[in-house]
């Protein structure tokens, strides 16, 4: 105890509490800087690992792949038809498909929906093994860049017949063609575990298949794995895929990284495909699906294998990854449980635990818990009583503001008019600066919007940190500079009764009656020039403004205001909360902080203690 | 005068007895196996299909043994058998210890005892133990007595002081350790020889501590035990490096064989096994360069003649055996006996010398109940003229007396 006491007085005669709350703001911005350093170190020699299969059941690549020759030529037998089949309906396509695949003994069906069209798939049961569970090779007619999969559809068909050939399958094996590898490949697999009649048990993996050309060879594999709302699958599924590929040896690329960038493996391509990684995770679902997406959600692991590039190696290479994938899939007796679920890739063969990586977004939490703090106490009105009417005034705002929110979120899903979205946006950030002489808050207030804002963003972000990292490592990031947005005060209020329960009025000289005696020019422009920082913070933390300009300058995909719309249509069709997190999680903050930001008036504060 | 009458009968008799415990302990030192029937316990502790190797590692053995001669009533094989009919398995009913397929040990005439989910720590307990149930059947049971040499052989995923038996249990080298004084206690066992195929296999005998076990390990603590190639079609790994070089060595054993442990020791290298093989040897009597490979892997009965002049096996251990000469070599055996086969094209000076004491099976005598001290003539001879010696001191000795007595009567 006595060390505690001397650690207490040591503190109180140095004052160091007074500084650190002084200091407060610049911690926040430390916190938020060590988030941005703690992901940067991590492509360093020694914070990643290498890569290793873990469920030592699959043992990749023991088996041999057969593959070859012969089934290219009933490979290319069977794109000659399907090159001719591009222009026909997509029924008419589906039932040739269908009856090829029944010549071999696969039950077929057709799942037809409303929305998305018709998806054929047909399965084959195992002839010796039980029954229970299934692996699917999921082809798209058209891929995620709407471009006809002659050579997916082709290989699909013949992996079929192939696949149909062996006795060693212990899992049944599902082949679905759906028309696209977004809302009809998901619409498929709701259905499957929902209304179809025609099941070949519970579906343990999945392996997309995308390759475009109708030509023999192919340069690369791109393999793609980040699920919808923050899933990934197992990493013991994406390391077997990328094993077997360098295996047979074709060349990896993660997040469409570019043939000649491939051999390059240094701190640098690290941390591009490591920033990479975590945009298209964080945008997986908005980005166009590349059809892995579709299983996410019921303990489905999935994969996407595209074919890119013109001469190399053959088809039947690309074949044999699908046909090894599915051998090792077939020794596993449990769902994959064995391997990592959350984890970042930094290479093919390199990758960082959660333990890693999760610091960084709860750095960013912190942070904007700070600043919450720091609007609570580091003012003059730290000592104003909890039930106060600033406070609950705070909280009414708060709680207007998410409903608000919320209708906002509804209104654009069934009126997808992004330009209006982002006029009224822009509008809004103009309002303090436009009503600056009309309307004025009380200083309290202003402070107390602002702690309740930044409080309830650190809470969202914490708990969606748990589940998509990606995300809230993204909104933390991009609506940091909030913290940034400072009260304007002007001129003081009027005597004002604190209508608490044993406050007496006392008069207390306003501080602004010094200033006022000082130049108003200085004053007001000082005030001008918080007033344009404050518009322009604005204006860059506004959810929908910031998400666009996001998009706009790391990722290609997206024109103009793209990015909002395919937020709304990945909400719609495939069901991925991106939407809501903007709308639900960040939009009342920055209403709240908007709010915070008109001009304020000063308050005179009762002290306690004070009686005289 | 009646402890003098009493005394040269006494002498007499305790000559006899030094001679005869002589000619006894005499007998005693001669290094004969006393083994009347060899049992083999062969367990693999693993299932799943990726195990493929630990099941064909025991049909390995299993088939050796057979071969060898042990009968299926004395093997007790204990398998998860889900290997042979998996449906992963490329070659359904078929089992292979290497990729060339050359031989199928799933063929034919399998029996196994424990299979599937009966191969755990508290069956196997009992099984060495004996400690059944009434209605627990006799094939499933080890029927040893302590004429009996037990082949243990354990193969699985273990590690330091441990085996996992079926992914659900483990067993510990304590718990193996005090099975085998509970057997030595009931006399369950004349020798056994324990052998493991694990990782830190050497870990599993290192807490014995009954008589007359030897144990060899196939690597040492902290070291992993490999497999030895993988078979592409089937997709798994088929054998594994320690056991696939014992039957490297065993392919060469017939039941005539006078190769010994020792060699078998010998053939194990770091460079072929790439593990630390070890052998405990301090709780086992005989050395193993004199411990036959079939004394444990055959069923062979070794004979001890009936003649004047005591014949004893250790004369055979004196040679240096070759691989290429075993097979000349002439075992007494009973099957040789039996077949009356005579030394032929194949003798050596040795060999003769020998065979002058070994008579036919149908010309032996062997009386069971027999006092097994029995004297060689030169022994008989030395006690015979010895007793002939006292007497004459003796009566000439009473002679004197007599005389005296007759004088008195006389007077």
């Amino acid at each position: 105890m006595a060390l505690l006491e001397k650690l207490h007085r040591r503190i109180v005669d140095m004052g160091l509490v007074p500084r650190i709350i002084a200091l407060l703001p610049v911690i926040s911005t430390l916190c938020a800087l060590f988030g941005f350093i703690s992901i940067a170190i991590l492509p360093m020699d020694g914070q990643y690992r290498r890569t290793y299969i873990s469920e030592n059941a699959l043992m990749p690549s023991q088996a041999y792949s057969y593959f070859r020759e012969s089934e290219w030529n009933v490979l290319r037998g069977y794109r000659s038809q399907i090159e001719e089949m591009e222009n026909m309906t997509s029924s008419e396509r589906n039932n040739q498909m269908g009856s090829w695949l029944q010549e071999f003994g696969t039950k077929t069906a057709i799942y037809e929906s409303q929305q998305y069209g018709e998806t054929l798939y047909g399965v084959m049961h195992a002839p010796r093994g039980d029954g229970t569970e299934a692996m699917v090779l999921a082809i798209p007619w058209f891929n995620s860049d709407d471009e006809f999969n002659v050579g997916g559809a082709a290989l699909g068909v013949s992996l079929a017949r192939f696949f149909s050939r062996w006795p060693v399958w212990s899992k049944n094996i599902i082949v679905v063609f759906s028309e696209n590898p977004r809302a009809a490949l998901r619409s498929w697999v709701e259905a499957y575990h929902t209304s179809l009649d025609l099941t070949g048990g519970s579906i343990e993996a999945a392996v997309v298949l995308d390759y475009s050309s109708a030509e023999d060879f192919f340069e690369y594999v791109e393999i793609s794995y980040d699920g919808l709302n923050g899933e990934l699958p197992n990493l013991d599924l994406v390391n077997i895929a990328i094993s077997i590929t360098e295996h047979e040896g074709m060349k990896v690329s993660l997040h469409g990284l570019p043939y000649d960038q491939l051999a390059n493996n240094d701190f640098w391509s690290r941390l591009k495909i490591l920033s990479l990684g975590i945009r298209d995770w964080a945008l997986s679902g908005v980005k166009n699906p590349h059809g892995n997406e579709a299983f996410s959600g019921w303990r489905i692991q999935s994969v996407t294998l595209k074919a890119h590039g013109h001469g190399g190696h053959d088809i039947t290479t690309f074949g044999r990854i699908p046909e090894a994938m599915f051998r090792s899939i077939n020794n596993l007796l449990e769902k994959f449980h064995q391997s990592f679920f959350f984890y970042l890739l930094l290479a093919p063969r390199q990758f960082v635990s959660i333990s890693s990586y999760l610091p960084s977004a709860v750095a960013f939490s912190v942070a904007f818990a700070i600043s919450s703090l720091n609007a609570f106490i580091n003012n003059a009105y730290a000592s104003i009583s909890l039930f106060s009417e600033y406070n609950l005034v705070a909280l009414l705002v708060w709680f207007i503001s998410l409903v608000v929110s919320f209708i906002i979120s509804q209104i654009f899903l069934l009126v997808p008019s992004v330009g209006l979205l982002m006029t009224i946006s822009l509008a809004t950030c103009f309002l303090p600066l436009v009503l600056s002489e009309k309307v004025h808050i009380s200083e309290p207030l202003s402070y107390r919007l602002k702690n309740v804002a930044f409080l309830y963003f650190s809470l969202v972000s914490t708990s969606l940190l748990m589940i998509n990292f990606a995300m809230a490592l993204l909104i933390g990031s991009l609506a940091f500079p909030m913290t940034f947005i400072r009260t304007i005060v002007v001129g003081k209020s009027t005597e004002h009764e604190m209508g608490t329960k044993s406050h007496t009025s006392v008069k207390t000289e306003s501080r602004d009656d010094l200033f006022e005696h000082h130049g108003d020019t200085v004053l007001e422009k000082a005030k001008k020039r918080q007033q344009l920082k404050n518009l322009l913070l604005l204006v860059l933390t506004n959810p929908f403004i910031s998400i666009t300009l996001f998009a706009l300058v790391f990722d290609n995909e997206f024109h103009g205001f793209d990015i909002v719309n395919k937020l709304i249509s990945a909400w719609l069709d495939l069901k991925c909360w991106n939407w809501f997190v903007l709308c639900i999680g960040w939009l009342p903050c920055w209403l709240l902080i908007l709010a915070s930001s008109f001009e304020s008036r000063s308050v005179v504060v009762k002290s306690k203690e004070k009686q005289s | 005068m009646r402890i003098a009458m009493h005394l040269p009968l006494l002498l007499l008799y305790v000559l006899l007895l030094s001679f005869s415990t002589a000619s006894n302990t005499d007998a005693a030192h001669e290094a004969i196996p006393t083994n009347t029937n060899n049992w083999a316990v062969l367990v693999s502790t693993s299932r799943f299909w990726f195990n493929y190797r630990h099941m064909a590692n025991v049909l390995s053995m299993y088939r050796t043994v057979k071969r060898l001669g042990i009968p299926d009533s004395q093997i007790i094989l204990m398998l998860s058998d889900d290997v042979a009919c998996n449906s992963r398995n490329l070659f359904p009913g078929s089992v292979f210890n290497n990729k060339d397929h050359a031989i199928d040990l799933y063929g034919d005439s399998v029996e196994v005892d424990y299979r599937g989910y009966e191969v755990t720590v508290e069956n196997f307990i009992r099984l060495l133990t004996d400690r059944w149930t009434e209605d627990h059947p006799k094939s499933k049971r080890l029927l040893t007595d302590e004429n009996s040499n037990i082949f243990i052989y354990m193969t699985g995923h273990g590690g330091d002081d441990f085996l996992k038996f079926q992914d659900a249990e483990e067993i510990a080298s304590e718990d193996i350790a005090d099975a085998f004084q509970q057997m030595y206690e009931k006399k369950r066992y004349n020798e056994i020889f324990f052998m493991v195929d694990t990782c830190q296999a050497n870990t599993m005998y290192s807490k014995f501590y009954s008589p007359n076990i030897l144990a060899v390990g196939s690597s040492e603590m902290d070291e992993s035990s490999y497999s030895h190639h993988s078979d592409v079609e089937i997709g798994v790994a088929v054998i594994d490096r320690f056991t696939y070089y014992c039957l490297d060595f065993l392919e060469h054993i017939d039941k005539n064989s006078t190769l010994t442990l020792q060699d078998l020791f010998d053939s194990f290298t770091f460079e072929r096994i790439h593990s630390h093989v070890g052998v405990r040897t301090d709780l086992f009597d005989r050395d193993p360069s004199e411990v036959l490979i079939t004394d444990f892997f055959a069923n062979v009965q070794n004979v001890i003649a009936d003649d004047s002049k005591l014949l004893s096996i250790s004369h055979y251990h004196h040679h240096k055996d070759h691989i290429d000469t075993a097979r000349y070599e002439y075992n007494n055996n009973v099957l040789n006996l039996a077949l009356g086969k005579d030394t032929g094209n194949y003798s050596s000076p040795e060999v003769d010398k020998i065979m002058k004491h070994v008579k036919s099976t149908n010309k032996l005598n062997i009386d069971v109940g027999s006092n097994e001290c029995s004297l060689t003539f030169s022994k008989q001879s030395a006690v015979l003229g010895m007793v002939l010696m006292v007497m004459i001191v003796l009566f000439m000795m009473r002679g004197n007396n007599a005389k005296a007595t007759y004088d008195l009567y006389t007077n």
